[in-house]
């Protein structure tokens, strides 16, 4: 099995200790870290988005794998901001205000990380206000929102007011998901594109931009 | 013939006169509406209760598993009962609250190292029927007198146990620390099962109700071969007390409940459903000619007809299920999950007064097609108004 396999394997089975293992050996047999990233982390994470959809990962292995991208992805960040990697795009991501719940988001975050891209997470309860001062501060090419309940759900459609009225809808993407989200709803709203799950809102991601 | 004579007949599928309404209310609106309740101003736990039954009386609502304090959520008192029963230590425990809804936003611990200097002990038989004997005698005897049903209500081990842990600890100990999720696990367990045998014991109203939240709307949360493994067993625990005392049992989780449901109803043998999410997750018709004799209780949409639609859009949603469901018995209706803050009083009144005005048997399917069909010829329609009939 070849270093890169060896990564991916872990990743997918979760095994934190393996994957940094992995990683320390691909790196030391001369494997650019881009390499290690992109067929090691990036393709595992795609795989651990087919399972799932596929129903055979579910919430609990979709985490242990993502924790053992993000262990990886810590030990390869320095080799890759030497070699000056791009990445696939820039998520600010957050629960909407008023709404407590993170494990939806924090797993579309995690499986975002995984695909390439970099993530600003936000936290929960997050305000307009503050979804607009994230596009100002690093701006992002996507927004990412998450709502788990129906009497939360309208702060989307406040925020994507409030990113119009700060003149800075037309520079962002808006992706929207969570329970009580529709396709519809985020139509409705002025959404860029909604995602049913973690695995969907990476494809949706890549989607957006690409044509950001 | 009262709701509780009504709804002992209704569980049995014996005859009766009416449909009952079922539901779960936690609604400022409602509260204040139809109950009297003013933020602001501090109330006994019993004027609670006959605020809640007020309102409920008001609405048209019969049977009900919770009463809606608005300066205190339920997620508090959920760790009160850790810290009573458990004997957990009481410090570093916060709820945030906002919007209405509430998480726990601090725990003593944060890992699983933390965790094991915090794992909850065992619970006593004893002190947790000394405690819920009187509260539950308390809480039907009132509601009793205002002809509400109030059912028995229990939180499921895994949801409890990953309320107690935080889902993503949780999960993470599923696969690298699972001695310590089935020690949690066992502890919920047991604590609910007390309250169980404590219901089947001292309650009036011969139905139990087990909150277990392991699947969202696209699917099942954890592996069901997992929940298979882990939950059926300590679920056990909670029914067979249940039956045992010729009660019923009632499953409930959020989500879609798919491969779930021969798990639920045929392995475990849970004798109805609670709610029934719409939105593409459940198909109430399809679950009921799947398993005509389990009870469903529902499931007008909580997440759009109800809070977005018109009061015609919830009678005729109200109508349907009167319509397709009601002659054969076994359903208790009201919203898909709960009656939330963004619901319009008007629409939840509308809800349980269809109930009442239709469903009364004879289920007359003739009126309930035709005032149907008059709701689409006059253009009554909003969100349903591209629904069949």
């Amino acid at each position: 099995m070849s270093e890169i396999e060896a990564i991916y394997r872990a990743v997918v089975e979760g095994n934190v200790t393996g994957t940094k293992s992995g990683v320390g050996a691909a790196l030391a047999a001369g494997i650019s870290a881009e390499r290690v990233l992109k067929e090691g982390l990036i393709g595992a994470m795609g795989e651990v988005g087919r399972l799932f959809e596929a129903n055979e990962f579910f919430v609990p292995e979709m985490l242990v794998s993502a924790r053992a991208m993000q262990a990886a992805l810590t030990l390869l960040k320095p080799y890759l901001a030497e070699a000056g990697a791009s990445s696939a795009g820039r998520v600010a991501i957050g629960t909407v205000k008023g709404d407590l719940h993170d494990i939806g988001k924090n797993l579309v975050a995690m499986m975002l990380e995984g695909a390439g891209f970099e993530v600003i997470d936000l936290g929960t309860d997050v305000s307009p206000e503050r979804f607009v001062a994230a596009v100002q501060q690093h701006h992002p090419q996507i927004i990412g929102m998450s709502a788990l309940l129906t009497t939360t759900m309208p702060a989307m459609a406040a925020t994507t007011a409030a990113l119009r009225e700060a003149g800075v809808r037309e520079g962002v993407k808006v992706m929207v998901g969570g329970a009580p989200v529709t396709e519809e709803y985020a139509r409705t709203i002025g959404a860029d594109g909604f995602a049913r799950d973690a695995a969907s809102a990476v494809r949706l991601a890549r989607s957006l931009a690409e044509t950001h | 013939m009262n709701n509780l004579e009504r709804f002992k007949r209704a569980i049995h599928w014996q005859p009766v006169d009416r449909i009952l309404t079922y539901d779960f209310t936690d609604s400022g609106p409602l509260l204040e509406q139809l109950g009297g309740y003013r933020y602001g101003r501090s109330y006994s736990w019993e004027e609670i209760i006959e605020m809640n039954a007020l309102a409920w009386k008001n609405a048209g609502l019969d049977v009900t598993r919770f009463v809606y304090d608005p300066a205190s959520h339920w997620m508090g008192t959920k760790i009160v009962n850790w810290i009573r029963f458990f004997g957990v230590d009481p410090e570093n425990w916060e709820v945030g609250q906002a919007g209405g809804t509430a998480w726990i936003s601090k725990r003593p611990f944060s890992d699983l190292r933390g965790l094991e200097k915090h794992m909850p002990q065992l619970p006593k038989r004893e002190e947790v029927r000394e405690w819920f004997a009187p509260a539950i005698r308390q809480i039907q005897e009132i509601l009793a007198e205002h002809d509400i049903v109030y059912i028995g209500a229990v939180e499921g081990p895994i949801t409890d146990a990953y309320s107690y842990m935080g889902m993503e600890l949780f999960c993470s100990a599923i696969y690298e620390a699972p001695e310590l999720a089935a020690q949690v696990m066992d502890c919920c367990g047991k604590f609910s099962a007390y309250v169980a045998e404590t219901y089947a014991e001292v309650g009036q109203v011969p139905l139990l109700f087990m909150g277990e939240d392991v699947a969202t709307t696209t699917g099942p949360i954890f592996k069901p071969s997992w929940v298979q493994q882990e939950g059926v067993p300590r679920w056990r625990w909670i029914v067979d007390p249940i039956h045992k005392a010729g009660m019923k049992f009632l499953f409930h989780t959020d989500g879609r409940y798919g491969s779930f449901l021969p798990i639920i109803l045929d392995e475990l043998g849970a004798d109805g459903l609670n709610p029934i999410e719409r939105n593409g997750c459940n198909d109430i018709f399809a679950i009921r000619q799947a398993y005509p004799h389990k009870l469903l209780f529902g499931n007008v949409c909580c997440a759009q007809t109800l809070p977005y639609g018109t009061p015609y859009d919830v009678e005729d949603e109200t109508l349907e299920l009167i319509e397709r469901i009601g002659p054969q018995g076994g359903i208790f209706i009201g919203s898909s999950s709960e009656v939330h803050d963004l619901v319009p009083v008007v629409n939840t009144v509308t809800m349980y007064r269809t109930v009442h005005e239709y469903g009364q048997y004879p289920i007359d399917v003739d009126r309930i097609r035709a005032r149907r069909a008059a709701l689409r010829r006059r253009g009554q329609l909003g969100l349903r108004a591209g629904c069949a009939m």
